[in-house]
């Protein structure tokens, strides 16, 4: 590129992202040299391996990775190549299994990845199967906090911990909902946006497009809750380190951890009541507080976001070209909540997000028509994220978390450069 | 000769169809509030997760792109209606398929159950999604009129790629 990636000038206010970015070739392939295999990438929640010998088949980062759950009860991520020629071992998406047996000359591996059978054996040198290089092998790291499992490819980065910086004081917060707690609800929402895969970190965090985007959104809440209500969108951002960001903020919609609104009824009242209380109990009014009222929309650097907005949604996506990206989207809730509280939560999730929800389809054409305006790079070059660059205190819908997120993949991106 | 009970059954399949060729005629159309008078007061809509099995999947206990009671069919009409709803703002053009209609066993409360296949075509500036898989319907006899009370669509789909977003309805 002939230009700067971004500008970042502090003391004019003024914050510059070049649209280059979003639509080149050289800037795709040095994400996927620098960040991609560089950074600790969400790979799983440890609640989708409940029992020994549970799998669960995921490609992260295009790469095709088995998150098991070993007989021996340990949890590891290996690659889900034959170690023999190459051919992807495991095809089922999730199961159980002691075993997997790759289909084309058919090697059997134990599920803890060790090489159990070969035929043909006597072909094959005598300590040929005690070596570990005929053995499925580990992703480099794998390390988990709170329940969410991270991978990296780099076999020397930081522990998973220092990574997180600020963002595990938040991911706390998710935990903290529940004594017994949290899961991964099966179903995954599955799709592909045609647009570069950083147009939905900046989505995803952005409290500034809300009332514009979703003005349908806003609408169907107050139409549905009688007039509804006298919480307005209001909060602050916060930089975590790293490159991961916060928004936290009051918000309109319902909470199943524990905001009441009318369309939920008496019955509702009770449930949110008592969900309410007991975390008053155990973590005292304050936090409870916190946890309970406030909405939380979080980037964790590169591409993983947990929004625990009016459900909570684990969100992770990965480019598979300049334009185009995959995106994987679950639900999470509380181990053993009542069927009343599941019902809703799963509810509440379906009417904002998601492919068939009243708001992501209009982020996702958001994310196309930026993309498509990106065609124009070379005669409109900036996108500008300076909202609220001056302010002592930035409010959730400034654009501090973009600003986050640009400066440490411009770190990350141009390092390759000064080498 | 037609006996008297393949007659019966002849009509009820022609009634059926009747009914299924016109919504999906509505919705191609864009006559949402007409689509709305072919569903009964309880009505529900759902599109069930591509990753769990038809027979399992449960609106109440996994993750679906769309679960919508008659409230929220509702909502979801007047959503498509405002110019504010952007992912449909200009409207796609849309074009159903509907065939393949299969009459099941008559359910315990007296409804009918009735599959068929879809396919489901968008576009928009300049290029065409397609969805595709199978209706389930559940129909009643409101006031001599035949109407849809349930209907499920399973994709036929590994996810959503690269359609994204299921900004019309099915
Ligand atoms: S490639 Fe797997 S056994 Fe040959
Ligand atoms: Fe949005």
């Amino acid at each position: 590129m002939e230009t700067p990636y971004i500008i970042d000038d502090r003391d004019g206010g003024r914050f510059k992202v070049a649209r280059e970015t979003f639509t080149s070739q050289e800037v795709f392939e040095k994400e996927r040299d620098l960040i991609f295999q560089n950074c600790w990438l969400y790979l799983g929640h440890e609640s989708e391996l409940k029992e020994a010998s549970a799998f669960v088949a995921r490609t992260v980062a295009d790469q095709n990775i088995l998150f098991v759950r070993g007989r021996d009860n340990v949890i590891r991520a290996l690659f889900n190549v034959c170690p023999h020629r190459g051919s992807t071992v495991c095809r089922e998406k999730r199961g159980k299994a002691k075993t997997f047996q790759c289909m084309y000359h058919g090697w059997v591996f134990k599920n803890t990845g060790e090489l159990a059978h070969l035929s043909g054996e006597n072909a094959y040198s005598k300590d040929f199967k005690e070596g570990d290089e005929s053995n499925l092998r580990p992703v480099p790291r794998l390390e988990q906090y709170a329940g969410f499992y991270f991978i990296c490819f780099n076999k020397d980065v930081e522990p998973l911990e220092d990574y997180l910086a600020g963002s595990k004081e938040y991911l706390d917060v998710v935990s903290a909902q529940s004594a017994q707690g949290m899961e991964i609800i099966g179903g995954t929402q599955e799709y592909s946006i045609q647009a570069n895969w950083k147009l939905l970190v900046e989505n995803s965090v952005d409290g500034y497009h809300a009332e514009s985007t979703h003005a349908t959104y806003l609408d169907y809440l107050m139409n549905t809750n009688g007039g509804l209500t006298a919480t307005r969108l209001a909060g602050k951002g916060y930089d975590l380190g790293n490159g991961h960001a916060v928004i936290e903020y009051s918000a309109p919609w319902g909470r199943p951890v524990a905001q009441w609104i009318p369309m939920w009824g008496e019955d509702g009242k009770k449930e949110i009541n008592q969900v309410y209380d007991e975390l008053v109990g155990r973590v005292g009014a304050e936090t409870a507080e916190k946890i309970a009222t406030k909405n939380r929309n979080m980037i964790i650097f590169p591409n993983l976001v947990v929004n625990d907005i009016m459900a909570i949604t684990v969100r992770t996506f990965y480019p598979t070209s300049p334009n185009s990206m995959m995106v994987n989207g679950f639900a999470m809730g509380v181990v053993g909540e009542s069927d009343w509280r599941r019902e809703y939560r799963l509810s509440n999730f379906l009417e904002f997000i998601g492919p068939g929800g009243f708001a992501t389809p209009d982020d996702v054409e958001a994310l196309e028509q930026c993309q498509n305006g990106f065609k124009s790079a070379a005669n409109a070059p900036w996108n500008d994220i300076s909202k609220g660059m001056k302010a002592a205190v930035p409010s959730f819908d400034d654009e501090l978390q973009m600003r986050a997120f640009w400066r440490e993949w411009n770190r990350r991106v141009s390092e390759f450069e000064e080498k | 000769m037609a006996s008297e009970s393949d007659l019966q059954e002849m009509f009820q399949y022609f009634r059926i169809q009747k009914l299924l060729n016109e919504e999906a005629k509505c919705l191609d159309d864009w006559r949402l509030q007409d689509w709305l008078s072919l569903y009964t007061e309880d009505a529900s809509y759902y599109v069930p997760p591509t990753d769990i099995a038809a027979a399992e999947a449960d609106p109440t206990k996994h993750l679906y792109y769309i679960a919508d009671n008659r409230g929220r069919m509702e909502e979801r009409v007047t959503r498509l209606e405002k110019k504010t709803c952007h992912a449909e703002f200009p409207r796609s053009k849309v074009q159903h398929v509907v065939s393949n209609i299969v009459v099941n066993d008559s359910l315990e409360n007296g409804r009918l159950s009735v599959s068929a296949s879809f396919v489901i075509y968008r576009s928009k500036n300049g290029s065409t999604d397609m969805f595709m898989g199978s209706y389930l319907y559940e129909l009643a006899n409101i006031e001599g009129q035949l109407r849809i009370c349930k209907k499920m669509c399973s994709l036929a789909l590994d996810g959503l790629r690269p359609q994204a977003k299921i900004s019309i309805i099915l």
